[in-house]
Parts: C-alpha cells; structure tokens; sequence
C-alpha cells in the first residue's frame, strides 16, 4: 500500500502542484482583499457617522452569523443568478470562491481592526493633530502601525481559516487542492494515505502563514 | 353589420396566427439548448471525479469512466468529436442546482431515476441498471459471507457501512438482515470505514463491487447481492423537450442502434461484461 501510495504520489506530482497552485492563489487573493476591505471597515466603524456605523455593522453581523458554505452557495448561485438577470454576465468558480472567502475575511478583519483602532488612546491620535499630521497622514503614521501590531495574531488565525475554507470550493467545481487529493484517494483507495498527505501540506501552507504574521509582529514591535 | 365586423376580425386574427405560426413554432425551437450547444462549439457537461468506475481522475488527470463515456456519446452525436466538452466537476448534490441555474448543458452523474428529483428536472433514458450490493474486506476478520452470517448465527454484532440515503435501512436489509448500519456523507468514507476495521462489510452499488474485485482482488470481497433494481440516467434542465429528444436520441442509438458498438465498449472497460447487442429486425426497446 505504501509503495502504491509513494507511485501515485510521483506520478501525481504535476498535477497536485497545479491544484495546490490553485489553493494558494485563491487564498493569497481572499486574505489580501478581505484584509483591504476589513480595514476600510474597521476605520469607517472606528471613525464614521452613526449611519456608517450601523450599515458596517449589519454587514459584519450577517456576514459573521451565515456560515462559510452558505456565503459560497449564495455568491456561486444567487448572486450570479442575480448578475446574469440584470447585467448579463456572471463569475467563474474562482471568482465566486474569492469574493465569499474576501467577504467572510473583511467582516472578521472590520472587527479586529476597530476593536485595535478604538483600543488606542486618544491622546495618540491627538498629539499627531498637535504637530500638525492631517487625518490620513494621523491614521498611517500614527494609528495604523500600533493597530497593525494589535491586529497580527489574530489577522494570522483568520488568514488560516481562510486556506482552510478553500476547501469548501471543489463543491462548486473549484479544482482546488483538496479535491485532487480526493480524486487520487478514490482511485486508488488509499484514503488514509492521501487524506494524512493533505492535512501535512495544510499545515505547511498554514504555519507559512504564521512564520509570515511572527516576522509582521517583530517588524512593528517597534511602535 | 357588428356581427359582420366581429367575424371579419376573428376571421383576420385567426388567419394571422395560422401564417404566423410555423414562424412561432421555429423561433421555439432555435431557443432550445441544443442549438444553443451547437453555436457556442461545446458542451457544458456536469459530472463528478471521485467515484469509480463512474467518473474519476485516470492517470492522465483526465475525466475517466462510465457517466464520462455517456457525455463523450452525446458530444459525438453533437459534433462528431468527443473531445467538445467542457466538464464541470460536481459534487453529486450540485447536480440539479448547476442545471437549474444553467451551470450545465446536462447532468450524468449516476443519478438515481426517482420521482422527487423528476419533479425538479427531466431524465434521459436509463443507461444502466444499478442493483446493491456488500463489499468484505478479505484481510478483515469476515472475508466471506460465510463468515458474516456464522457470526450473526452465533449472535455476534455486525457492523456495516453505507452511504447516507433516505431509504438507507431498505437498501441494507434488501442485502443482509440483521446487521447494525453506520451511514457515512461519502461512498469513500465507506471504504475507508471498511479497510480501517470500523465497519465489517460495506453496503455500496453493485457496479463498485464488481469494479473493486475485480481491480484489487486480494483486498475485497463480493458478499452478495440486492435483490432490488434503480435506474441511472443522465437529466436536464425541464422544460426543453427538442434538448431532451436530442439526448435520448444520442442514447438510445448507442444503447440499441448503429453506436451500440461504443456503449458496449464503455460496458464491457466499466463493468466487465459486453451487453447483449440488438438484434436486427424488430427493435429490442419495445419489448
């Protein structure tokens, strides 16, 4: 079984890495946009008008109470139904896979950015007004390093959940990592064998993430 | 003089529909999905990776096995190339939503015949007759039937596994009485249940069995047979009856006509068996 496991492994190698590719790409594009879009959120939260505030929060509490699945299922058929219907075109898998993991990573990154923006004194935001900073050049000199720092380890843990959501896409048609691995598994019926295979490779791919996020941290200790 | 007027107008409508209806009838018909296929140069065909020998990965990473064969069949009705098809890997419960919402042209995917999903979308013609059966680990404690049912003679417990279903019980006992059932999401999970020892037999399709046995002799089984019969066939989106015709004309030909030679090819490499072929003379579907 070993042996039939190490063959199939070799011979599979092109297209693991293809679709292994494919993981990293989708993943590497949900955390950037969801991280670019969570922290839009957070700021309008942490500084907006009561109608910013509200309108962030209804969309951070019904993105964070529908589950991942679901977010995919609605992106991949009701809302392209919806495009189709009104704009006559609609996303490929892929795409329908990056905007539900960036919209489930923005709500979580909103929360995490607002709870470190507001988790900073006052008198920082202040003394940055005193030596005459403008609101921007205060949030990217003066808050953001201190919130960056607030927000890695969490940032990390929500990042891997988002490799680890990927593997929701194969069910609808994303050929993502975890699907190859099930593909091999079922013909060769060596499920033990791959199955353990890819829970290495996740953890690989996921504790790249957290080596990424430590070296983020020592980077901003400074602040 | 009204009457006269009225009659005259009845008498023009009904006159314009009848000029106009063979035009009504042909922008009908060129709105049916297999023009549409025929112009776009592909077929969109939902299908699954992950069960053999129905539609798996080969070594090529290429589609592979029986339901793929069915949809090469109708890319050659279509376009006398197998190779126009774009596939679209789907778990088996994207089946009839990727139809719905048009993700695909058609579905083969060894789709059960039954009268709720028929409600949803249309079948094909059936293109095989699945039955069930029990799958042994012959390294496990019970590699025969023999041995299973002595130890249910002596009044030992007996585990098996099966895929989720909603008549699951039936489908067991239609194998094997008194046996506990464990059910498992994925017919893979089945097999692993069976290598690791959790399970003691498993309850899978007919053809797994007979494709398992015969692929891997020394690892599994054939423990016996259901009694009961289902249907697979191939389904549309409703509603599009040239579409379906279409199909069932592809099929029906491969199965009973002048393609019979492909689909028994396909039978033959899948299942180990060639179907019995037509015989000329009076067609084999009316008997």
């Amino acid at each position: 079984m070993i042996e039939d496991f190490s063959n199939t492994l070799v011979t599979a190698t092109p297209f693991l890495l293809g679709s292994l590719w494919f993981t990293i790409t989708i993943s590497a594009m949900s955390i950037v946009i969801g991280t670019a879009i969570g922290l839009l959120l957070g700021l309008a939260s942490a500084y907006g008008g009561w109608v910013t505030r509200f309108l962030v929060r209804i969309y951070v509490d019904i993105v964070r109470g529908i589950p991942g699945l679901v977010k995919i299922f609605t992106v991949f058929y009701l809302v392209n139904a919806l495009l189709s219907e009104v704009a006559g075109f609609t996303l490929s898998a892929m795409a329908c896979g990056v905007v539900a993991l960036s919209i489930h990573a923005s709500a979580q990154v909103s929360e995490m950015a607002r709870g470190a923006i507001q988790a900073l004194s006052k008198g920082q935001a202040e003394a940055g007004k005193a030596i005459g900073l403008r609101f921007w050049q205060v949030q990217f000199y003066v808050i953001y390093p201190q919130a960056i720092r607030q927000i890695l380890p969490t940032w990390v843990t929500s990042s891997t959940e988002i490799v680890k959501g990927t593997t929701l896409l194969s069910l609808i048609s994303v050929p993502e990592f975890f699907i190859t691995i099930r593909e091999l598994a079922a013909r060769e019926f060596l499920y033990i064998q791959f199955y353990g295979f890819a829970m290495i490779v996740y953890f690989l791919l996921n504790f790249s993430i957290e080596l990424l996020g430590a070296h983020l941290e020592r980077r901003y200790s400074r602040y | 003089m009204n009457i006269h007027r009225n009659l005259g107008l009845a008498g023009l409508a009904t006159a314009t529909l009848i000029a106009i209806a063979p035009v009504m009838a042909a922008a009908q018909q060129t709105e049916s999905k297999l023009y549409e296929v025929i112009e776009r140069g592909h077929l969109i065909f939902g299908t699954g990776s992950t069960n053999v020998p129905w539609h798996f990965v080969d070594e090529k990473n290429e589609l592979a096995g029986f339901d793929v064969d069915m949809g090469k069949i109708l890319a050659r009705a279509l376009f006398d190339d197998e190779t126009k098809i774009e596939y679209i890997r789907q778990a088996p419960d994207a089946r009839i939503p990727n139809l719905l919402t048009n993700k695909t042209d058609f579905t083969c995917q060894f789709m059960t015949i039954n009268t709720a999903r028929a409600q949803k979308v249309e079948f094909t013609l059936p293109y095989y007759r699945e039955g069930v059966a029990m799958i042994l680990n012959k390294k496990g404690p019970y590699p025969d039937r023999a041995s299973i049912d002595k130890a249910l003679a002596d009044g030992k417990k007996i585990r098996v596994a099966v895929l989720q279903n909603a008549d699951v019980e039936d489908t067991v006992h239609d194998v094997i009485e008194g046996v506990e059932i464990d059910q498992y999401e994925e017919q893979g999970l089945v097999f692993e249940a069976l290598d690791t020892g959790r399970a003691d037999g498993g309850i899978v399709d007919l053809s797994n069995v007979l494709w398992l046995s015969k692929k891997f002799p020394e690892r599994y089984a054939h423990g016996g047979d259901g009694e009961k019969a289902s249907s697979y066939g191939c389904a549309v989106k409703p509603g599009d009856q040239v579409w379906l015709n279409f199909i069932n004309t592809a099929l029906r030909e491969a199965m009973n006509g002048r393609d019979f030679d492909v689909y028994a090819a396909s039978f033959e490499e899948w299942f180990g068996v060639r179907p019995p072929a037509p015989k000329i003379g009076f067609p084999i579907e009316n008997r």
